[in-house]
């Protein structure tokens, strides 16, 4: 119960957050930065390369424990 | 300006990848498939899938085409929100995570989404899920027919027709003879030679133009791609969100995967799978917004990622998205032909049409709807209708409305039967009223608030007695020599609607 109630108030905020940012933009744009950019452009890079190498530690873990299939 | 009309990889090259490929596919997956020697082997692998393979499984799964080829469109339309708007579909695999853990420990001997739907809420709501998930899969498996035909047409020039059928062929053969098994292997490998080509592609564009004249092209000729407040976009981010939800939430894809885990494994699995999938829409968008420094022209948006890969990186590229192509594909719709199949054999014909049918009957007509679906999902693909968009989510307000009886059904026992149907046939109704007149960006977001209230609603009203979480597990009142790995049939309970 308590899970659902978290889980319903999270989809709710969510929900409200983009109704209300969905209004009419300012007149001058606010404009994502260079920086954001490049964070969000090398992060994901390296967050894939990030799963990539969690993927090989798992499978030769779970090989060394005999928990494969 | 580049012309982006001639193909880049030959067509000789394309069909020696393509069979080169799909002898591999087939071979790893007949390999693989060894194990399956039962009924619950073919379908859930067992049900004792590791964490490397359970987490690889739901990430290669949810890297579909479509996030290889529309990330880079929403990217080119919605600029910065756009490639985070394809991120958010992550948000599913976490909240799925605890999702999974329950499901495993309420169902110990469940096969399908429609297993817990039929216990949970009745017959009524079980006709309108499975109707609902079976369009959904279709406009899935058709989506990537589509866009694999496409692709390989657009890098190697090979036909339309003859990629999308080897494609589908490839992937039927194998998941025919291997069952969950031969999928879950196969998308381990293939989910290292996504992430690999990702960062591969990601870093060489990288090499022919850095990130600040990216920005810089964009702000000034484009610089509502980069508004923090652009509506569509952000409309856009938590449709996608929602459709996320939805689709992960019901489709027997994730089900099948959470009953196919080790129960100590499924929600790590679940967790691990996001967080691997969530950087790649964005390094996959990231090539949507390169294309207009590098000055490429771009016929067709839904082939802008593609494009471009194949444009800067020459032949080399050119390869290495078809290679990655292929296997998103491949592991998505060898996922889909395996648990769709799954849904109906064993919720139409086993639990419906003949409930008296053993486990051999039960895995002939197995195989053969998955055959027949290859063949429904070919007939379908040769067309080449509409805009990939447009088939992917059209069917997004009718996933969107199973979030909330799904999730309240798995936590709350006051969510019932009435609440249920009526929210899904509400959310699916109005969501798609608000596809046709409001635009796509909200069906999905309508669809799941009108179900929410829906069953929450009924919920709150509900009166009767709360429902017996005991009444998922099918085996409970079986002897043990009559546990789950070896049914011979469906077990005599009645479906147990609360309403």
């Amino acid at each position: 119960m308590r899970h659902l109630e978290h889980f319903g108030i999270f989809l709710l905020l969510l929900a409200s957050a983009g109704q209300v940012s969905a209004q009419p933009a300012a007149a001058e744009p606010w404009l994502f930065s260079e920086t954001l950019f490049s964070v969000l452009t090398y992060g994901a890079l390296f967050g894939t390369i990030g799963g990539f190498s969690t993927l090989v530690y798992m499978i030769f873990r779970d090989r060394k424990d005999g928990n494969i299939w | 300006m580049i012309e982006s009309t001639s193909t880049v990889l030959s067509t000789q090259l394309g069909w020696a990848l393509l069979l080169f490929f799909g002898v591999a596919w087939v071979s790893l997956g007949m390999y693989w498939g060894r194990k399956a020697k039962s009924l619950e082997g073919f379908m859930l692998a067992g049900r004792s899938v590791g964490l490397a393979l359970g987490s690889a499984t739901a990430m290669a799964t949810w890297v579909t085409s479509n996030t290889i080829m529309l990330a880079p469109k929403f990217a080119v339309q919605m600029g910065i929100w756009g490639m985070l708007a394809y991120s958010t579909a992550a948000f599913g695999l976490f909240l799925f995570a605890p999702l999974a853990f329950r499901i495993r420990r309420l169902m110990p001997a469940g096969f399908t989404s429609g297993d817990f739907i039929r216990l949970r809420y009745g017959q009524a709501s079980w006709v309108l899920f499975l109707l609902i998930s079976i369009v959904y899969s279709m406009a899935w498996l058709v989506s990537m027919g589509m866009a694999g035909g496409i692709v390989l047409e657009a890098l190697s020039g090979i036909d339309y027709r003859f990629g999308m059928s080897v494609i589908l062929l490839v992937c039927v053969i194998y998941t025919l003879f291997g069952g969950l098994y031969a999928v879950i292997g196969t998308d381990f490998i293939q989910s290292l030679i996504i992430l690999v080509g990702v960062v591969v592609v990601g870093f060489i564009v990288l090499q022919q133009v850095d990130i600040g004249t990216i920005y810089h092209h964009v702000a000034d000729r484009q610089p509502a791609l980069l508004d923090v407040l652009m509506p569509v976009a952000l409309l856009s981010l938590f449709n996608n969100m929602f459709f996320g939800f939805g689709e992960i939430f019901h489709n027997n894809v994730w089900w099948s995967r959470a009953f196919a885990m080790r129960e100590d494994v499924s929600h790590r699995a679940f967790f691990f799978a996001g967080l691997m999938w969530f950087p790649i829409p964005v390094a996959a968008g990231f090539l949507g917004l390169a294309a207009g420094p590098l000055q490429i022209n771009i016929p067709d948006p839904d082939m802008v990622g593609p494009l471009v890969a194949g444009q800067v990186l020459g032949e080399m590229g050119a390869v290495l998205v078809f290679v990655v192509v292929f296997c998103s594909l491949a592991s998505s719709i060898d996922s889909l032909l395996a648990a769709t199949s799954d849904l109906i054999t064993e919720d139409i014909y086993r639990k419906w049409w003949r409930p008296e049918a053993g486990d051999e009957s039960v895995r002939r007509l197995s195989s053969r709807i998955i055959v027949l679906l290859g063949v429904v999902t070919w007939l379908l693909c040769l067309p080449r209708f509409g805009d990939l968009i447009v088939v992917l989510f059209l069917s997004g307000p009718l996933v969107a409305s199973t979030i909330w009886p799904v999730a309240a059904g798995i936590y709350w026992p006051h969510a019932n039967g009435r609440g249920a149907f009526l929210g899904m046939f509400c959310g699916s109704t109005v969501g798609l009223w608000a596809y046709f007149t409001q635009g796509w960006f909200t069906a999905s977001l309508i669809s799941a608030a009108v179900s929410a209230v829906v069953v929450v609603l009924f919920a709150l009203l509900h009166r009767g007695p709360s429902f017996a979480w005991g009444e998922l597990d099918e085996t409970s009142g079986l002897p043990e020599s009559q546990g789950p790995p070896e049914r011979q049939g469906p077990p005599e309970r009645q479906a147990h609607a609360t309403s």
